[in-house]
């Protein structure tokens, strides 16, 4: 788990007429961006009944925080429709500030035929009203996905 | 922002936003309109005006609803020369559209045997989260589908000819280029073609239930009443998703200074001459042309599924397939002018009236089969295009019934037990592979399909030729 005991709420799912919106917290962007990835992979199964059965590790870039969560989280979208992986969880997540942003991630989780399905398939992650905010040492992203 | 609401006429709403050349046009009934008030729908609609090159107006139709960029059930047509294209304008779910079967059963034959049905077709038609195709191609087979699109489902024998002539562009946008289809999208539709996905894809077992238009029902193939038809809905599946979701990542990286100035990134365009507006056309042709093969595999499945039942002497003949996701080239009177467009439909379904280009002989003299498919559990329509879609709405009529309840929501309001019951109750037998996929999807969280249909036909951009109801049900 990134980021240390949880004290707060990591997550928190948001009313929208046709798709998915979350926001996902954390004390550093770090944080913020494992627990989007989770948020996200729980609209789809619970992560916490996916077994760590594999490894995998992420690059990705981009030119500012908000396109490199787009990246990331378009990942794990890319990693369900051609392996068939579930999350269970993020054990490291780095990101380096520069031009352009970089994020190295590993996360384990497991295919998805061992599993049933509890909500809907993300089928892609929008820019529609990302916002990445700090507030005191506190980050806070606001995500639409596309279901 | 405030917006001032002009009734036109009944069911013809103007919506303008202080100081904008351009207006919306909302085709609503009063209720709808209330409804529309209620969230960001009709500030969509009015983003949409904002666009460079917008023709007349910007369009919602009856099913319209909240999107991002634009509203779900959102048309714009957009100059050639001084316009613009916008993937998200389109959808992620590049020709996501309907199509339908019509076979010489009737209701008496198939109420009886509708589980065993059901339960053949949810085991020919792979469907839910991950589900691979029983078909793996490699990269020079799905670039051919990218190509040729129905032509290729001809030629490997998972298509007929007549299939090709009752398909939305005969199956195939010729200006498709699989080089312009990303690794990364092909890596994603590899392994789902003819795969129904999840989601409010379905394939739906109906019968006919009412007839509207006696004349043009029987031309549409229609053999009366209690006849037994299949519906299906699905799209390009990952395949799709990613060329939009790419096409917007490379536009924000070019053109990034452009997209500041919108109110919503979603709406990220290029102008028409811009190269990447090219390349994107040609990418969402190819994308299209899978979604049509993805369709055309479904039903060889759903065939196979009514012969195991039925007898292998049973047929399911294609009555239209129609994209409600897509872009198109078209050309339209403008103040006497004629304007070559590129008419964005996202959540639409085209509509050509009589005489339209692009039609085989049946349909040029009655106007093209529109399906709209309601929601689980309640009637879906066919209509046929008129002449009247052409002036008001860019030949545009609705797509389904569009949604009014978050599947939040929905999951509060429903079970899936509770749904499965009440629909049972009313003889519809649903086989689902998620059971949150059928209380997100339960009938109240759409608007009235009844409601929507008779806007369209009211204002005679789509006029009813038949009602249908269903019997079975199967969704990812």
């Amino acid at each position: 788990m990134v980021g240390g005991r949880v004290e707060k709420k990591r997550w928190e799912y948001l009313p929208h007429t046709a798709d998915a919106a979350f926001n996902a917290y954390g004390k550093t962007l770090e944080e913020a961006y494992s627990n989007a990835a989770l948020a996200m992979a729980n609209i789809t199964f619970d992560t916490t009944t996916i077994k760590p059965q594999q490894q995998k590790e992420i690059n990705v870039t981009g030119d500012s925080t908000r396109e490199l969560l787009i990246a990331f989280l378009d990942e794990f979208v890319f990693l369900q429709d051609t392996e068939g992986f579930l999350l269970h969880e993020i054990n490291i997540l780095t990101i380096k500030k520069g031009f352009p942003w970089k994020l190295h991630a590993i996360v384990t989780g497991d295919h998805y035929k061992n599993y049933t399905m509890h909500g809907q398939l993300v089928k892609a992650v929008t820019s529609h009203e990302m916002r990445i905010e700090e507030k005191e040492h506190a980050y806070k992203v606001h995500v639409v996905v596309d279901i | 922002m405030h917006l001032e609401i002009k009734k036109i006429k009944e069911g013809i709403y103007e919506v303008r936003q202080e100081g904008s050349k351009h207006s919306c046009h909302v085709f609503a009934s009063e209720a709808m309109l209330e409804k529309l008030k209620e969230d960001k729908s009709l500030q969509q609609g009015i983003n949409m005006t904002a666009m460079p090159g917008l023709l007349k107006y910007s369009v919602m139709m009856p099913d319209a609803h909240q999107g991002y960029g634009f509203p779900v059930g959102g048309v714009a047509a957009f100059d050639t020369e001084q316009g613009c294209i916008s993937p998200g304008g389109i959808g992620y779910d590049i020709n996501c559209g309907v199509r339908l079967l019509l076979s010489h059963l009737s209701k008496d034959e198939v109420m009886p045997k509708i589980k065993e049905t059901v339960n053949a077709l949810f085991a020919h038609i792979h469907c839910g989260v991950g589900s691979e195709s029983w078909l793996t191609l490699n990269k020079e087979e799905l670039n051919e589908v990218l190509q040729k699109g129905l032509q290729w489902a001809k030629e490997k024998g998972y298509a007929t000819a007549d299939d090709l002539d009752h398909c939305e562009e005969y199956g195939r946008m010729e200006q498709a280029d699989p080089s312009m289809v990303s690794d990364r999208a092909k890596a994603r539709g590899k392994n789902q073609l003819g795969t129904l996905g999840a989601g409010n894809h379905f394939c739906e077992v109906q019968y006919v239930d009412h007839i509207y238009d006696e004349e043009t029902a029987k031309a549409f193939g229609f053999t009366g009443k209690d006849q037994i038809v299949v519906m299906i809905h699905s799209g390009s599946r990952g395949l799709g998703h990613q060329v939009c979701t790419d096409y917007l990542h490379a536009i924000e990286k070019e053109l990034g200074s452009l997209i500041e100035k919108l109110p919503d990134r979603e709406l990220a365009y290029a102008p028409t001459h811009h190269p990447l507006a090219k390349k994107y056309l040609k990418a969402m042709a190819a994308a299209a042309n899978y979604g049509w093969c993805n369709r055309q595999l479904i039903t060889y499945n759903a065939r196979e599924a009514f012969k195991e039942v039925f007898g292998n002497t049973t047929e399911l003949k294609l009555l239209y397939d129609v994209a409600h996701n897509i872009c198109k080239i078209e050309e339209y009177e403008i103040n006497g002018e004629k304007r070559k467009a590129y008419v964005h439909r996202k959540g639409a379904t085209r509509a050509f009236g009589p005489g339209r280009e692009g039609l085989i002989e049946t349909f040029k003299k009655t106007g093209q089969p529109i399906l709209i498919p309601g929601s689980m559990g309640t009637a879906s329509y066919v209509l046929v295009g008129t002449d009247k879609a052409k002036e008001e709405t860019f030949s545009s009529t609705p797509h389904g019934a569009g949604r009014i309840m978050s599947r939040h929501e929905a999951n509060r309001t429903f079970t899936a037990e509770q749904v499965t019951k009440d629909l049972a109750a009313h003889n519809i037998y649903i086989k689902s592979s998620s059971w949150r996929g059928i209380s997100e999807e339960a009938p109240g969280v759409y608007k009235d399909i009844d409601d929507v249909v008779k806007v369209a036909d009211e204002v005679g951009i789509g006029k009813l030729v038949v009602r249908l109801r269903p019997l079975g049900v199967i969704k990812g």
